[in-house]
């Protein structure tokens, strides 16, 4: 039996706007337990950065977050920016999209290391760094001691994510957020750093929210999913109900849009139109416009959240039906 | 296709181009060679700062090289034949990576897809009626004409890249990365527009990217590079099914695949791509190969034609004896 480590319900973030107010995230509900790694998947624009974001308490102002967030049994949301401080480095830790702006190149590596533990850990700088020192080798940085004195330029990207990945667990958090790490960087490169965050979650239980936009890589690494599409989560469950057997008609199309190895070519699908601007999303179900399984009934009402086993849940009017399709197949 | 029995368009042959820094000479490119025939697309592919932009900068005459040949429907320029000598432009278009800083945001699309018909002439009303058509092809309306490049989305500007890149006909086009700012959605629609389009006027492609998906989908040959040279070469679905060289297999190995049966197999490429500056002696990816043996780290391995099609530059190749 897992414990939940992170636990989101009712998220919602607002824009307030001078004539309408921009509704980023819309409702959206999951949950991570320890040593889990939980995918969540979109395309731009659909809130993934955003859910990060508000899990840090970092939404910048003006917006509005509503619902709940909570991280350890401790709520974020309200809680004075103090709290959150002490919380952000040592209970939740984030990497971020391109290493090499997450680093400061004016100082070395280990400098940087060093002030970030002991701004959490009541440690000498001594001592900071040889827990620096064992950090970098559990992320198998080649030369460990030689790179402490490096800048960041001196360090290749793949590097840096690793250095990165090692100064976020240095002060042994519960959670780690990771926005798209590996997007700047190399396929061969990507391949080491999603088999060094498994690693991580497998051996030390750390609970991961890996945001990505490459299905590959959540099939590689999760072991649940959730898609994201304007502000809310359509489909969740485990990533072989979601990836094998997807039931929203996004999902479905998202997996076939993706151009993979040894597949014959006409099969590729694209889905027609954009996502839609999220100061203007249409009543009913926000996919509608770009689904060919869309009724009348998607247009008026908000779909139901459909639940099958597994925890595997649907938020779309004709679940059920593709459901019994799949079944009979 | 079989670069012997057709006719190659563009016929690249022996291209170096070396970069003297402070800390000692880059060989961006150690000896490219490769032929593209008319209506074929031909994937490059590597990693960063293996050369591909480079080998694309040298095509467009956008960089200078040091030695080898260029050579467009025959005809051939040389390094330093004379510095003003480009490769013949208008037979070449382009289309970068990232559509927001490739478009002059303070250029209407009339103007960005029209600049390159005035260069040849064309005004007014014929300038607007051939915009108009260049814009239809790639799948816009004739009310995009006066919109500015902001008010697209990165798809509609990724089209209106291509439209320009259309618009003096040229017979190859090279595409450096043009999905890989795009959501996944939007680049199933552009690589459909590049495969109908290639099929309407029969233009070739010289595609860089490092996707492999999507090599597999729109080439129809492929060259894989590392370190400034072209490791293996072939056709897409020979290459992919039986590649020969270790670093292909490295990369095919490394890519995502959606399938979670599939998870958690083996461990991943060690190492990184070594800096151009200190190149391995040897084979330069002899450091990170698991079959490397002392030949390899003492020899460098030439570019082998290895029948179908097909070469490689390695002297332990995989599988040779499989397909045989």
């Amino acid at each position: 039996m897992s414990s939940t480590v992170l636990q989101v319900s009712g998220l919602g973030v607002t824009f307030p706007g001078l004539f309408r107010s921009t509704s980023i995230l819309r409702g959206i509900d999951f949950e991570v337990a320890a040593g889990e790694v939980l995918g969540l998947v979109g395309e731009s624009g659909c809130g993934k950065s955003m859910t990060a974001s508000a899990c840090l308490g970092l939404v910048p102002s003006p917006g509005l977050v509503t619902g709940s967030i909570s991280i350890d049994g401790q709520q974020v949301i309200g809680r004075p920016e103090s709290e959150l401080r002490t919380m952000r480095g040592s209970r939740v830790a984030m990497i971020f999209q391109n290493p090499m702006r997450s680093m400061n190149p004016f100082f070395t590596l280990g400098r940087q290391m060093i002030d970030v533990i002991c701004c959490h850990r009541s440690v000498s700088r001594l001592e900071a760094r040889s827990l620096a020192l064992s950090d970098l080798k559990a992320v198998r940085i080649p030369d460990a001691e030689l790179a402490l004195e490096k800048y960041p330029h001196q360090l290749s990207g793949g590097q840096i994510q690793r250095a990165l990945i090692a100064l976020a667990l240095s002060c042994r958090p519960r959670l780690l957020i990771a926005d798209e790490p590996t997007t700047a960087l190399d396929v061969t490169v990507q391949a080491q750093i999603v088999s060094l965050i498994r690693r991580l979650a497998d051996e030390k239980g750390l609970a991961v929210l890996f945001i990505t936009h490459d299905l590959g890589i959540v099939s590689q690494l999760c072991d649940s999913v959730a898609v994201m599409y304007a502000g809310r989560i359509v489909e969740k469950g485990s990533v072989e109900a979601v990836i094998d057997h997807p039931l929203h008609p996004y999902t479905k199309k998202l997996l076939g849009t993706v151009p993979t190895i040894g597949r014959k070519a006409h099969e590729l699908v694209s889905i027609p139109g954009n996502v839609p601007d999220p100061a203007l999303v249409p009543p009913g179900c926000a996919f509608r416009d770009r689904c060919d399984q869309a009724t009348d009934i998607c247009g008026e009402t908000q779909p139901p959240t459909s639940m099958f086993e597994q925890d595997h849940t649907v938020l779309c009017h004709h679940a059920v039906r593709a459901r019994q399709i799949t079944e009979s197949q | 296709m079989n670069p012997a029995s057709t006719p190659s368009l563009l016929s690249v042959a022996g291209l170096r181009k070396v970069y003297t820094t402070r800390n000692g000479t880059i060989k961006a490119l150690d000896g490219v060679s490769f032929d593209i025939a008319a209506g074929e697309t031909l994937a490059l592919v590597g990693e960063s700062g293996c050369g591909k932009s480079t080998l694309a900068s040298a095509l467009l005459g956008l960089a200078s090289f040091d030695a080898g040949t260029i050579a467009i429907d025959g005809d051939a320029i040389t390094a330093r034949s004379n510095w003003t000598k480009l490769p013949p432009r208008r037979d070449v278009g382009v289309v970068f990576q990232n559509p927001q800083s490739s478009l002059d945001p303070k250029m209407t699309i009339r103007s960005i897809v029209g600049e390159p018909l005035q260069m040849v002439g064309a005004r007014g009303d014929a300038l607007t009626r051939r915009v108009t058509g260049l814009l239809s092809q790639v799948g816009l309306g004739p009310e995009f004409l006066k919109r500015y490049p902001h008010q697209l989305s990165g798809g509609q500007q990724q089209r209106v890249a291509i439209a320009r890149a259309l618009a003096l006909e040229p017979r190859i086009l090279i595409l450096d990365e043009p999905t890989a700012a795009l959501d996944v959605s939007v680049q199933a629609q552009i690589l459909k527009l590049l495969k109908a389009l290639q099929v309407r006027t029969n233009v070739s492609y010289l595609f860089i990217t490092h996707d492999l998906g999507v090599v597999d989908y729109l080439a129809n040959r492929v060259a894989v590079m590392y370190l400034g040279r072209i490791v293996e070469s072939g056709p897409v679905a020979d290459v992919f099914a039986d590649p020969r060289h270790p670093y292909t297999q490295a990369l095919l190995d490394a890519v995502p695949v959606i399938d979670p049966s599939r998870r958690r197999q083996q461990a991943p490429l060690d190492g990184e791509v070594p800096s151009p500056i200190n190149r391995p002696s040897g084979c330069s990816f002899s450091p990170r190969c698991r079959w490397a043996t002392n030949a390899c780290r003492a020899h460098d391995p030439e570019l082998c034609e290895d029948g179908g099609g097909r070469a490689n530059a390695c002297f332990h190749p995989l599988n040779v004896g499989k397909s045989a």
